[in-house]
């Protein structure tokens, strides 16, 4: 019980949450841009739903009376997300601001939309603005938080992949090494166009699908380790890119791919993110 | 010491965030079990709580199975004067395009399904709404296009292609 306990509330430095909230911010900012061109077409009365799916989304469905007015309100509150104004109320805002666009109109949704909401549901219960951003500078201090947000979302990437390998495990094409070779034929979901030939290779077929779950199923332990950490965020990072370039999947793989930030130990995000610092000169050099 | 951190040192505020923790464990645990019993008890017992937090999620990408066949959808717009338009859900573009056109992939996924027939009406409605006046007629028309399994030698998948609401304003 004491290791739990210690697990969820010792302090610690509050990083990675940090990068985390500016991942969700510069991600809420891009899928919002990406939505303006259909906002009245999805969102609105005229739209192709003429009002919100009513039975099935759930909660928090509401009518939007302006489309265009909402989008901008969830443009504000990600751009401040980023920049670390009221870090938590902004999270919140961005939380509910993506809650009520996608439950406005469910039929365009996929599992990016949905996991770039529980990222923003997870950093909203994160000290993120601890960290640089400017509710840091305007305190003046940065102290060690309790990562309990943290280790939820920790969780909640562990799985996606366990049970992400647990469904396609129930199929007969995961099972017979040809289920990535159908999916990238899919010309409604193509992206970049993979050759016929390697699309219907049983060999190169054979290897993405099982190579897939095997990268899947370490995922789901592989990132809590820190011998694994790396390999595993690389495995990880292959397989979603390769997604990403071949398929039409919206904002998954960014988003899962910013997940990841949950695991990056703080020294090494301290580094990098200072490491510019340290190689411009000094002004009294 | 601010609120939360007083609120995450303090023993009843550990208690209290833990025992939230728990219930988002067991309502994300819960809404992903496969189909079935567990599931539908999980379900009923935790679903308004994963509703309510927005934590409903499907991580089923392409599994059971990936579908055996690409779709698509078009509509054609007959117009008063007899003259016709064609109408393709957006679709284009390599590099910024698809963060965009997947919402319509996914409409359309839904569209052509039998089981989504409540949303011809309203989508024929939409398209004689932006692109009148003068429409006339509506026709939307789904293209189905199997998929070759590897190793089956299916050079050219077969496709088909049918009608499957028609409306009028």
């Amino acid at each position: 019980m004491r290791v739990v306990q210690r697990w969820a509330f010792d302090p610690v430095d509050t990083a990675p949450m940090a990068a985390l909230r500016i991942a969700c911010g510069l991600l809420t900012l891009g899928w919002t841009l990406s939505l303006l061109p259909d906002a009245q077409a999805f969102l609105s009365d005229k739209g192709l739903t003429s009002g919100p799916v009513t039975g099935t989304a759930g909660w928090w469905t509401v009518d939007i009376a302006s489309p265009y007015g909402a989008c901008a309100l969830l443009i504000a509150a990600a751009l401040l997300l980023v920049l670390g104004w009221h870090a938590r109320v902004m999270a919140w805002l961005v939380f509910l601001g993506l809650l009520v666009l996608q439950r406005r109109d469910v039929y365009v949704l996929n599992s990016g939309d949905l996991l770039l909401r529980e990222l923003a549901f997870y950093v909203a219960l994160m000290p993120s603005g601890e960290t640089w951003s400017l509710d840091a500078r305007r305190r003046g201090t940065s102290e060690p938080r309790a990562p309990w947000g943290l280790r939820l979302l920790q969780l909640q990437v562990s799985c996606i992949y366990l049970f992400s390998v647990v469904a396609k495990l129930h199929g007969s094409t995961w099972q017979s090494g040809t289920a990535v070779g159908r999916a990238v034929q899919l010309e409604d979901l193509q992206r970049l166009v993979i050759p016929q030939w390697a699309a219907t290779s049983v060999t190169v077929s054979a290897v993405l699908t099982y190579g897939t779950l095997v990268v899947e199923g370490f995922l789901v332990f592989g990132l809590w380790r820190a011998g694994t950490r790396w390999w595993a965020m690389a495995a990880g990072a292959a397989i979603h890119l390769g997604i990403e370039a071949t398929l039409l999947i919206g904002w998954f793989s960014l988003t899962v791919l910013s997940c990841y930030l949950a695991f990056v130990p703080a020294d090494a995000l301290r580094t990098v993110v200072n490491r510019p610092a340290k190689m411009t000169p000094s002004t009294t050099d | 010491m601010g609120l939360g951190r007083r609120i995450e040192s303090s023993r009843a505020g550990q208690a209290v965030i833990g025992a939230f923790m728990v219930l988002v464990v067991l309502a994300v645990l819960g809404w992903n079990l496969p189909a079935g019993r567990p599931h539908n008890r999980a379900v009923r017992a935790l679903g308004s709580v994963t509703q309510g937090l927005g934590l409903e999620q499907d991580w089923a990408l392409f599994a059971p199975d990936p579908r055996g066949f690409g779709v698509s959808v078009h509509a054609t717009l007959t117009y008063a004067d007899g003259h016709t338009r064609r109408w393709d859900p957006p679709h284009n573009g390599v590099l910024l395009a698809p963060y965009r056109t997947y919402r319509w992939q996914k409409y359309v996924e839904r569209l052509r399904a039998d089981d989504y027939a409540n949303l011809w009406d309203p989508t024929c409605r939409w398209l004689i709404r932006t692109y009148g006046p003068g429409v006339v007629k509506v026709v939307l028309t789904r293209t189905f296009r199997d998929v070759a399994d590897p190793g089956s030698g299916l050079a050219r998948p077969r496709a088909g292609t049918y009608d499957f609401s028609t409306c009028y304003p």
